[in-house]
Parts: C-alpha cells; structure tokens; sequence
C-alpha cells in the first residue's frame, strides 16, 4: 500500500532543541551542507523539483527564542525568525504602525503558505523580490543571526550580495529581525503581479517617509525585482527629501527610481515591462503612505477611531 | 532513515516510526487511508491537499510528516461528527459549491480554520482564506456564498441565545 | 399534467455529499492489491532520431518488473488518425514523447529505473510552429500520413504537415466583398491554454482471469477506450472493461487515449497484476494540452452593419500527433464565420502537425479560438462604422428560419433572446456606446459585449438502461461521465421525474463498460441532450414495463396508470401501493423491470468536403451572449474585472443550479484564457511554466460576482426541451473583456491572453 511514496528523496531529518545541539549536530555533519527547514514552503518545493537536495535537514522549529513579535527596550521591535508571514499579517502593532510590512505579509502566496512560512525563510531564500525584503530594506532594518562561531548583526542593505545569494555563511541562520519604530512615519507597499492573489512579484516598491508641513522630510525607498537584489532607491529618495509631496515630485522620484533599477528578463516579465512599472509602483506607493499621513495627523488630532 | 512520532488525527493517537522524507499528504493517505486529502500539485500551488494542523489550514505537501510530531490534525473524513455531516460540509452542497469536487475537501478545511480564527468574515476575508484554494470547475462564487452563509447562521444563532 | 415536477427545479447534486465528505472515490484513490507503479521516460528533445536505447542498467535494479520500450509494442492509434505509437518508436516528435515506460514495485524505484535508461538522439530540427511547418522546405512530421488509417473527417494533404483542410464555400465572397461599403482584414491569435483538472490524470491496468482486460481511469469516454485498445491489443470488445470512478474534472482533455495504451502493454507483461500510473502535475501539462490558433478574418459590410461576406483562414498547431484536431477544426470550422445570416462565406482552415505536444478537445472545442477572431474582429468594426456592438449584432444575428453557413434552416435560436437579454441585465441600450468613466492616475472603467455559438456533435448513440428494483428504488445505468458537470444528478432527476419516484430513490452508477450501456462520448455538452433523452426513454420504457403489470393487478389500461411519490395508484380506487406490492403481486416470486432507452436520431449528415454544406451537421446548437465591466490600468497594463453578465440558451433548464454552475464555470475559465492563461515554449518545444505558479488560472480573488441568465429556447428534440449548455460561456468572455478594454481606454488586442505586460505594450504603441 505504500509503493506510491515518498515523492522526496531519502535525508536525515534532525530537530535540535538548543543551539547547543545545533551546534554539535554541525559538527557531527561537517561537510554536509544543511538544509534548513522552518516553514518548508520553499525548502520543500526545492526538494521536490530536484533544484536542492540536502541530505540532512535540520528542522529549526525545536529551538527556543525564534518565536514571536515583541517590542525592545530602544523602540525597536523584534520579530522572531520563526514568526510565520500570517503571523505578521494579524500583528496589531505591524498592522497600524508598519503597514507596509502587514501589506507584504498579507499578499505572499497563499493563506496556508503564510501559515508555514516564516520571515527568517522568506529572506534566507535571498529572492529579489521575496515580499518581506523590500519591505525590511526600506525600514532600514537588522537581521540577527547566529552560528557556532558567534552571532551577527546585519544590516539589511549588506545582506543582499547577489541573485540568490545573501551574506548568511554556510550554517548560519536567522534568529530575528529588528526594526525601528518611528513615530510619525507611515509607509506602503505595492506589489504587482498578473493576478490578484499567488503572484511572486513581477516588481515591488516598499516606501517608508516622514510629512512635515506638506515637505517630506525622511523617505526610504526599496524595490523588489528590480536587480538581482532588493534595491534601494537612493536618487530618488535624496530627490525627494526637502521636496513638497506634490504629483510631479512623486513622479520625478518614479523616474528616478527606475533610473536606479537594473531589473532581467525572466519569464515572468521582461526588463522593458519590469521598467516600465516601476515608477508607477514607486509613485504609487509614495501616494499611499503619504495618505496615511494624513491618517496620522488625524489621529494625532485626537480623533478616536 | 525512520523517526518514532506521535500524531493525532482526527482525534485518534497514532504511535508512528515514519520515514523522515515522507510528506503528511502521503502519510495521511497511504498510511492511514485517508484520501480525502488530495493531491493537485505537491508545490503548495493550489491547496487542494489542505488539512488542519491545531487547527490551522496548511499544505499537507508542504509538511513533513515527523514535523508534526505532538500536533493535532483533521482531515476532511474527521469533520462529520456521528455520521453527521458539518454545517460547511452541508452548506456546500446546498449552494451548489461543488462540481468534480477535486478541490472540495481542502476549500471546506480552509474554510473551517477561517471561521474558527475569524467567526465574522466580510467576503473579502473569506476570498483572501481561499485565494491559494485552486477551482477548475465553480467560478469560487458558490463556495464563497456557502462560507458567508454558515458564518451568518452562527452568529444569527449565537445572537438569539444571547 | 402532474408531470414535469422535478424539471426545472435546483435538486442538489446527488453526488454532492461523497464528495463533501471525502468518501468520493477518485482514480488515484484506489487501492489495488500488489500493485505495480508505472513511470514513463520521456523525451526531452521535441524532434530527434532515436539512435539507440540502452534499458540494461534499468532492468537490472531491484524492483523493477518490466521496462518496454517501442521495440516492444507495434501498433498505431489516434481517434481521426492511426498516427501515434504507444512509445516512440524510431523517433521522438515532441518534447514529452514517451520512450520507454518501467513498472516497478515502487513509484521510487520506477523513477531511478527511468534515470537509469541510456537513450541516445540524434536531435533533428524541430517545427514549432504552423507558419514552419506550412514552409515549403519543412520537413515532413509523418511520412506515412497517407498510408495511417484515418477517418473521412482527415481531410490531409499529401506532401504536407496538414492533417485536416476544412472548407466552407457558401455564395460569393469577392462579390461580397465588392458590394460592400467597408471591408476590414485581420489576424487574431490564440496561444496554446492547458485544461487543468485538479485532478492529475490516472490510469491503473490489470489483466484479469479469462483474458479480460480492466482499465481504472480519470477517461471521460469509456467506450472510446474500449474499442481504441481492443483494436490496439487485438481484443474483442467484450474482453475491454473500462470502468471510471469519480472524475476530478475533464474539459475535453480525457475524452481519447493519451496514456493509457503503455500502461496497458506494461500490465500484459505483468502477470496478473495490477499496473498504476499517476502523473504529477509537471507530467500533466505534458499529457496534453490545447490547440493554438491563428486566424485571418476579412468581413464587408454595408454601412449600416449589414454584414455581406466573411472569409476565414485559419490554422491550427495540434501538435505531434492529430489525436481530435481534425475534427475540432471541422466543429469548430462550420460555426467560424459566427452566429450571424452571412449569404457570402469562405472559410478554410487547417490542422497542422508540428513538434509541440498533442492538442486535443477543450471545453469549447475550438470555438473560443475562432469566437475570439469575429468577435473581437465585429467589434472593431461596430466601432469602424460608429455603430455600438449590440446594435450591429441585433442587425446580423441568425434566427429560426434563417440557414446557417452549412445550408442548415436553424430552429429554436436563441441567440438573439440571449443577447437581448445580456443587455438588459447590464442596462446596455441598442444604439448607445458603453460609457467610459475615468477613474484617475490612468485608469479607466467601461463595459464590453460578445456572443457564441456552438454547435455539438452529429446525432450520435447514447443508451441507457434503467434498472426498476421490486422494492422501487431505481439503478440508472448510463456512460455518459460525470465529470463534475452534474450529469448523474441530471439522470436521477429525469429518472424520477418518468417513475413518479423521489430523486432518493435513484442511484446513478458509475460508467463501466461491463455495466451500463453504449454511449458515444461524454464531450460536446451533449450528456444532458443525449443522455438525457436515453434515460428518459429508458424511464419511460421501464414504467411502460410497471404499468402493464399494474393494469394487470388492477384490472385496468396501463395507460391509466400513475405513480406519485414511489407510490403506485389505482385508477379506480385511488389506492396507493408500494412498487413492491404490485410487482410481486403481478409475478410471483418477484420481478426486476429493465427499461431501455437510446437517443439515437435519424437524419444527420456529414459536410460536403468541397463545399462544407450539410443539412444537419449538428444535434442542436448553443448560443451565449455576455457583457464584461472592468477597469483597465494603462499605466500598468493591469485590469479589475467587476463583473460579468452571461446569458445562455439552455433550451429548457432541467436543473438550475447546474446551469448556473455551468456558466460560472464556463466563464472563469474563458476569463482565464482571456487574462492570464498561456503555455509558454522554449525554444527546444519544451513547456516553461508546467506548474500551478507560472501557469496562472484564476484564483478566487480574480473572478467577478458573475450573473448567470438562463435563456430557456425549448428544442423540440431535447428532452423537456433541454439541450446542453457546458461549452458555451467560454467563447464570449475574451473577446468581451477585450471589447472592454477597447472602450475604456481605445485599444485593440489581437492575441491572448492581455496579459498586464502585453495590455501595457499595446497602450505604448498607441501613445497613450
């Protein structure tokens, strides 16, 4: 009754429960390259189209502390490597104060993807246009790792090296991301895809800024497919500082953004669709967090809502 | 390489020494012989294998089976309670939400973790559950109806009792 | 009359709860004891020479029971052409192709036994496309063509890769032409879509005592299996046991062998055990898929709409091998100049072999491909002429009286009922345009309109038995497959409505040609029509059987005789009685009754293969008509479909809810096609988006509330009146979305699908 399986091939399947053991189950395994596992929504999928094939999988749900979403004593807030997308879509504090993430999380792939996957797998995967990652890129954040040498703080703009590949050494893994919380700002996120739902993102734009008196005082800027990492916007973001949150800025600052942008042809677009859309997302997103700016003034009016 | 688990489903412990490359969707149904659970893709494409694990919708071809060692997971065949068919599972087949009903099973488990995470959805809600919840056959309009409809009904019956 | 009252009503599905609870036993569901895993080599060049095929290593692993290869295995198949090898034998015409299959006691040591098998090419170069294989220096796919046995429907060209040349020659078309006040030429595209069954397809073969052969599979025409495998293995026909359990979808993908003929020759060399293969989904896109289609279509008209005449040319990429595509070029072709009174018609069109993989039927059967050209095509020239697309539709539409393109006088239309009827749920008024409202940063919202029409097949057998127990409950036996259309709902409905029984009481079985009876194919949304009309004779013929032993009982006319609620009266008294009691009374010991029942029908006819005219090429027709309100982003290309209105001619609505069903399913896919469905190739013919992530049908969050309208035109042949209604909503969605887009931001599309990306080049060209 069972010849019909399995669809996977043969691997040892581990579950430390410490880093301790973590670290000794590297050590009894050197020279293995470890699959790590949290979600399994992309690790699997490798696996069953033959594009990965590790043949020991550590499964890192065991381990203590990857899990949550808490505010730091510094304003920052953390969200374990092991909190799962659907997790941060229902997060009441990422949902009123860092919408652009809740819009990522709330768009990636299916709702049962969301349930099994996590944010530390959704950017060790070092796709370009992973939804969490532009997202993290524009809130200027740090993701926290750990391996038997020692942990790390890195920032996200260094953690992208190049298609596919992050600054993750081998055996290392993500226990968290920290973000700064600031108040005033608010943020968007646009993604596009041919459909409404399931879509990997053909291009993104993840914006994060500060209004005062109508003048822009701080943006970010990140773009998912955009190059081979997420990228940010820079020009268009210095373009935009100082600058009244008028169309034909907001436009200006598209234009740059795309100037800035270096994206492929894929099968999924080519680099003529990819740059022409680009400034319309990027553009779009602005108008969408400076909207929410206007949302903030009325709550900071003391409108209860 | 094989691993010893424990699993309940549907509401019956299991004591498994499993292989560790075996997914949930071919444990379930080589295993225990619950083929209620469909296979559409083995991609997490189009969630037709959708079970509950603690109650949360997830991609059976998506999980490993030792992952779930010590987690509750219900199936389609563990809904009917006494031979009694659930409210969704009735209500599906009264707003005619089923044709070649392929997907049947892991849209009625998708729907069942929505409204025990969100007993009032708006319809935008019960589309965003279902949007990774692949049909060939409804136009998804019939099975969306079916979801609202027992949402309604529970609320209109805790609402008298109150 | 108390007659008719199960008709027309919304029963549930009787099939429903199985499925609900996950009782609902699929192919793939079975469990079979010992039984074997198949998995098949493919090949991964789209044309090459088999230079020589090494299955040592292979045959050699533990596990493995056989490996075959087209050494072992003679014989050709194909349902209009004898033109495809069980495993390829000599050489390999697409990317796909099986080269050798292995049965083995594990699907794992299936797949390493197929690694393990050293095929060497010499890879030829392939013919991707209709234009290269149409090309004077292209080599020919099958050298053979004319010595394969092949059905009159083939029209092929000798010296070519056309294995079908369709023609219609109606009137005068130059004449038209030069009597008209404006004549516009075009070429419209449809690029190669794939079914998608949720279900993946299944098969499992084993060869029982006496020599029989059982075949478990997802096919949705069991006795076209039957008779295409005993010619195959060279069995009687009584010796083939198709049986179909519970179908996970079909779409006209699994109406002709594809698989099953390898799985069948592995089971022959397996003793006595059972032999299964499933295929994944990447497997799947490969199995087979549907035509792509290119057409160039010149229509005159008068000024004020009158169109004069029409020409088409059309050509049709079906791949490696012809399996259906003659004959969908044929369906499809008769009904290609469109549902209007055209005195002037030219149509040529042709099935063209290439080194793609096998197209077949598909939910349509190719009249969403040519509905897209004179659809797309009329409104364009609405437009031209200033005149709104419903105006010149109303001016133009074929109705009862009229003769169609093939010399047909049409009955029962409902063409123009559906159109009028589209447009008044939509409040779309004859003469006006639809409006356009900006909605800002680019983006625009309007409606737009098409209509179809859809022929089915010729008069073709269907039978049913209808099995009257003695306690009176009620068997139906019928082949024609419920694939989720709701088909086995329809034949309890009819059952009990010609008994007199509640639906309860009726239980539909499963097609198995050991069991229930001849039925020609279930495809051509004819299983309400045909099937319908044998279950009902079959009923009908059954009750005649109860009545005659009632009158006995009661000592009266049979004709007298009535049942109401399972319950059997006596004219005279009014007393009611069980079934029971009257058979058993009539017969001592007890009776069964069998009723018989065949759809058959007189006067068909085939279609002059000069001229393309035939008085009666078709059971009935289906017309449908809708109107699509979207939005369209021109600074990205993307649309926001709001709704679809979709009116239907369904003769008379046996069941309401599996209309509606029908049309919302009907008119996602066509929403599919329209928007974000396309197989794309690679260079070397092979499928780049086999998987449900690059290949994108519609999630829940793209369809539209769509509003179903049932047009009831009652066929005088149909039972109740009814006739079949599954294909039709597809054609007129693409072209209606396109009208849409046309109106709201004054572009025309020629290919599907519009996708964002080609919407947003088509708006560059135009300088928007």
């Amino acid at each position: 009754m069972v010849n019909k399986m399995p669809a996977l091939k043969p691997f040892l399947y581990e579950r430390p429960s410490s880093l301790e053991q973590l670290t000794a189950l590297l050590a009894d395994h050197a020279g293995m390259v470890p699959g790590y596992l949290s979600g399994g929504t992309d690790l699997l999928v490798a696996m069953r189209t033959g594009k990965d094939s590790p043949e020991l999988v550590v499964d890192l749900k065991g381990l203590p502390n990857l899990r949550g979403i808490n505010r730091c004593e510094d304003g920052k807030l953390w969200i374990g490597a092991l909190a799962t997308i659907h997790s941060l879509e229902v997060n009441k504090t990422i949902r009123s104060q860092i919408t652009l993430l809740f819009e990522a999380a709330q768009s990636l792939g299916s709702w049962q993807v969301r349930n099994r996957g996590t944010i530390g797998g959704n950017l060790a995967n070092g796709a370009p246009t992973a939804n969490t990652a532009a997202p993290l890129l524009a809130l200027d954040a740090e993701i926290l790792t750990w391996s038997p040498v020692g942990k790390r703080r890195i920032p996200v703009a260094s953690f992208w090296l190049g298609a596919r590949k992050t600054a993750l050494h081998t055996g290392e893994i993500i226990t968290g991301v920290e973000i700064p919380l600031k108040q005033g700002s608010s943020s968007a996120y646009t993604k596009l895809g041919p459909r409404k739902a399931m879509d990997i993102a053909i291009a993104s734009a993840a914006v994060v800024l500060s209004l005062d008196r109508g003048i822009i005082q701080e943006v970010r800027i990140a773009m998912g497919g955009a190059g081979p990492t997420p990228l940010r916007a820079r020009s268009a973001e210095a373009y935009l500082t100082g600058r009244p949150a008028l169309a034909e800025n907001l436009i200006q600052a598209g234009k740059l953004a795309a100037s800035e942008s270096n994206p492929r042809t894929s099968t999924r677009a080519t680099r003529e669709y990819r740059l022409s859309v680009i400034p319309v997302l990027v553009e779009r997103s602005i108008r969408s967090a400076l909207k929410r700016q206007e949302g903030l003034v009325e709550e900071n009016g003391g409108e209860d809502r | 390489m094989k691993k010893t688990v424990v699993l309940t489903v549907n509401d019956v412990k299991h004591r498994e020494t499993l292989l560790h490359n075996l997914t949930l969707l071919e444990y379930l149904r080589e295993s225990l012989g619950l083929k209620g659970v469909k296979e559409g893709c083995g991609m997490g494409d189009c969630a037709a294998c959708t079970v509950l694990l603690d109650e949360i919708p997830v991609n059976a071809c998506l999980t490993l089976a030792v992952e779930a060692d010590g987690c509750r997971i219900t199936t389609i065949e563990g809904l009917c309670k006494d031979g009694r068919m659930s409210e969704l599972q009735q209500a599906f087949i009264e707003h005619g939400a089923v044709q070649c009903g392929y997907c049947s099973p892991g849209m009625i488990l998708t729907a069942q973790g929505l409204l025990a995470e969100n007993p009032d959805p708006t319809e935008p809600d019960v589309r965003r559950a279902l949007e990774g919840n692949l049909c060939r056959c409804t136009g998804y309009q019939s099975i969306v109806a079916a979801v609202l409809d027992v949402a309604g009904k529970r609320i209109k019956r805790k609402g008298s009792w109150a | 009359m108390t007659k008719d009252t199960l008709i027309g009503k919304g029963l549930l599905r009787v099939d429903a709860a199985e499925k609900v609870t996950g009782m609902a036993e699929y192919t793939g569901d079975l469990d079979l004891a010992g039984v074997l895993e198949a998995e098949m080599l493919t090949s991964p060049y789209a044309y090459a020479r088999i230079r020589s095929i090494d299955v040592s290593r292979a045959l050699s692993l533990d596990g493995v029971i056989e490996v075959m290869t087209g050494n072992d295995i003679k014989g050709l198949y194909g349902p209009m052409v004898k033109d495809r090898p069980v495993l390829a034998q000599g050489v390999v015409r697409f990317a796909g192709e099986p080269v050798a299959a292995v049965a083995a006691t594990s699907k794992q040591i299936a797949k390493r036994a197929v690694e393990l098998i050293d095929v060497q090419y010499e890879q030829l170069k392939p013919v991707l496309t209709h234009e290269e294989a149409l090309s004077p220096t292209a080599p020919l796919l099958h050298e053979g063509l004319m010595d394969y046995e092949k059905e009159i429907t083939a029209n092929v060209i000798a010296g070519t890769n056309i294995c079908n040349h369709f023609k219609i020659r109606k009137g005068d078309v130059e004449k038209g032409f030069a009597e008209s006040d404006y004549v516009l030429e075009e070429t419209y595209e449809v690029p190669r879509n794939h079914h998608v069954c949720l279900e993946t397809y299944s098969v499992i073969a084993q060869f029982e005592k006496e020599g029989t052969l059982h075949l478990w599979t997802c096919n949705q025409s069991p006795y076209v299996l039957q008779r295409a495998l005993a010619a195959l293995f060279n069995m009687p026909w009584n010796k083939v046991r198709i049986t179909i359990p519970t179908l996970g979808g079909g779409f006209g993908s699994r109406v002709y062998p594809s698989v099953e003929p390898a799985i069948v020759a592995l089971a022959q060399r397996s003793g006595h055990k059972p032999v299964r293969l499933t295929l994944s989904r990447e497997q799947d896109f490969y199995r087979i898929t549907n035509h792509g289609c290119t057409a160039t279509i010149k229509t005159g008209v008068r000024k004020d709409g009158t169109i004069m005449a029409r020409q088409l040319v059309t050509y049709w990429d079906t791949g490696a091998y012809a399996d259906c595509g003659p004959l969908v070029v044929r369906n499809s072709g008769f009904t290609s100049a469109g549902p209007y009174r055209i005195e002037n018609v030219k149509i040529d069109a042709y099935c063209v072999y290439t080194n793609r993989p096998v197209a077949t039927a598909f939910r349509g059967y190719g009249i969403p491909h040519v509905t897209w050209a004179y659809e797309c095509h009329l409104n364009r020239i609405a437009h031209e002429l200033g005149l709104d697309p419903l105006e010149i539709r109303l001016k133009n539409v074929i109705q009862d009286g009229d003769r169609s393109h093939t010399g047909e006088k049409m009955v029962a239309v409902g063409m123009k009922d559906c159109l009028e009827q589209v447009a008044k749920a939509a409040n779309w008024k004859p003469g006006t345009k639809p409006a356009v409202v900006d909605l800002g940063d680019g983006r625009y919202r309007s409606l737009g309109l098409a209509c179809s029409w859809k022929g089915t097949m010729r008069h073709h057998a269907t039978s049913a038995t209808v099995r009257v127990l003695e306690e009176g409950s009620v068997e139906v036996n019928c082949s024609n497959v419920d694939m989720g259309q709701g088909s086995s709902t329809i034949y309890a409905q009819i059952a009990a409505e010609e008994l007199g029984i509640p639906v309860e009481q009726v239980t539909v079985r499963h097609p198995d040609t050991f069991i229930t009876p001849y039925d020609r194919t279930t495809s051509a949304s004819r299983g309400t029509f045909h099937g319908g009309n044998a279950v009902m004779n079959a009923a009908r013929d059954a009750w005649q059987q109860v009545a005659v032993y009632a009158a006995k009982v009661f000592r009266c006319h049979p004709d007298d005789v009535k049942a109401e609620n399972g319950l059997i009266i006596d004219p005279e008294t009014g007393h009611k009685y069980a079934f029971g009691d009257i058979l058993n009374k009539a017969v001592i010991g007890g009776v069964d009754v069998i009723g018989r029942g065949n759809s058959y029908m007189e006067g068909g006819t085939g279609l002059d293969r000069e001229t393309g005219q035939g008085a009666n090429p078709t059971s009935f027709w289906m017309y449908a008509a809708q109107i699509v309100d979207l939005e369209v982003d021109t600074r990205t290309g993307q649309t926001t479909v709001h709704k679809i209105f979709a009116a239907s001619d369904v003769g008379r609505a046996i069941n309401e809810t599996n209309c509606v069903q029908q049309i919302h399913g009907g008119v996602t896919m066509g929403l599919g096609i329209a928007l974000s469905e396309e197989l794309t190739f690679d260079d070397k013919g092979r499928i780049l988006n086999n998987n449900f992530h690059d290949y994108k049908i519609q999630t829940c969050m793209d369809v539209p509330p769509i509003e179903a309208i049932l047009v009831e035109v009652p066929h005088p042949l149909g039972p109740y009146g009814a006739k079949g209604l599954g294909e039709a909503p597809v054609g007129p969605v693409a072209p209606a979305v396109a009208d849409a887009v046309a109106n709201a931001a004054g572009i025309w599309i020629r290919r599907l699908p519009m996708t964002p990306e080609r919407l947003l080049e088509a708006f560059r060209k135009d300088g928007k």
